[in-house]
């Protein structure tokens, strides 16, 4: 079977990167159903972007996609369990507003009964082959890890390492989300530099 | 002396012939017999959880799988989540097969069990429901 690689583009980091929304700031008060509920406004749903949000494809594993893909973003719809079949139509939304074609490696975590919200994630990618075939020099594997409920700080502090390093791609991405609750995310992959 | 001779011989011709299984059946009031029956795989009167199909599929049929590797691609159809009161852990795992089967689905994995904490709490059994894919989804674009 053709192996794909997810891969993150760090040519993006200065000019994307660094550009897209702030990470959401989460309240350490709110210890309702949904303690980790975005308090920045997002991109209101419209039928454009619900239209674009049906076409998202939704996948259990990471490299079932059929092409290259490169990693856009991570999404996580953290929903109340009473509403969780809401769950997998906001992870649609959330990945449209970031222009995803697909959401891979998604995982769910119920959590523990109370007020802990469940966990829908994944990483939201789009066909795009970065390595174009060119020779490379592996630099090692980058690691990062954050508190629950900041993918964006944990997408960026993954390209900030790696960036550090002088690496021009991140290969192999992969994301685990974990159980919830105290436990930390996790985002790793093989940094890589082009060679001249 | 030798009438005698004669006589006893003939005598002892007639009781060696005496028996013979046509002349004496045995009368038997009980006897045993080997028989291999067929084992019945579907019976001819289904239980009513196993005629009961949904979108054209079986809901026993839908895999529930603890863990999340599957060697083929799956989309992600939607999250079941069965709550059901303490000790009905067969009713919500037929709940969960049965909503997974309404989502058209193959498979639930990650399944995940959480025990309400306080008493009266329901159990929470849930997980991905998956449909397996023939093609690569984006392999055309």
């Amino acid at each position: 079977m053709k192996k794909f690689l997810v891969v993150l583009s760090l040519a993006f980091a200065s000019g994307w990167g660094l550009a897209c929304d702030m990470p959401a700031a989460k309240s350490a008060e709110n210890e309702g159903e949904n303690k980790y509920a975005k308090e920045e406004k997002e991109e209101p749903v419209t039928p454009e972007l619900e239209a674009k949000a049906a076409k998202v494809q939704i996948l259990q594993n990471s490299e079932g996609l059929g092409c290259a893909t490169e990693v856009i973003g991570i999404v996580d719809v953290h929903e109340p369990v009473k509403t969780v079949d809401q769950a997998l139509h906001e992870l649609r939304l959330d990945a449209a507003r970031i222009n995803a074609e697909a959401v891979v490696g998604v995982e769910f975590h119920h959590g523990e009964p109370g007020e802990e919200p469940t966990h829908l994630s994944g990483q939201a990618v789009r066909c795009n082959d970065l390595l174009k075939g060119r020779a490379y020099d592996v630099i090692g594997p980058v690691e990062v890890s954050q508190k629950m409920g900041a993918e964006d700080e944990l997408y960026r502090a993954m390209k900030a390492k790696a960036k550090s390093s002088g690496a021009d791609l991140i290969l192999d991405v992969k994301f685990v989300h974990g159980e919830g609750g105290d436990e930390v995310m996790k985002m790793s992959g093989t940094a890589i530099r082009f060679k001249q | 002396m030798k009438l005698v001779v004669c006589a006893l011989f003939a005598c002892t011709a007639a009781c060696a012939s005496e028996y013979h299984p046509d002349y004496h059946p045995e009368t038997a009031t009980s006897y045993s017999q080997t028989i291999n029956y067929g084992t019945i795989v579907a019976s001819s009167t289904p239980t009513q959880e196993a005629t009961t199909m949904i979108h054209g599929r079986d809901p026993s049929k839908v895999l529930i799988l603890q863990g999340t590797h599957l060697d083929r691609p799956a989309e992600v159809v939607g999250v079941v989540d069965a709550h059901l009161k303490v000790g009905d852990q067969d009713a919500a795992l037929a709940a969960l097969r049965k909503r997974a089967a309404e989502m058209d689905a193959d498979a639930v994995v990650g399944v995940e069990f959480h025990h309400g904490e306080a008493a009266g709490e329901p159990i929470h059994l849930s997980g991905l429901a998956v449909r397996f894919l023939k093609t690569l989804p984006l392999s055309g674009s």
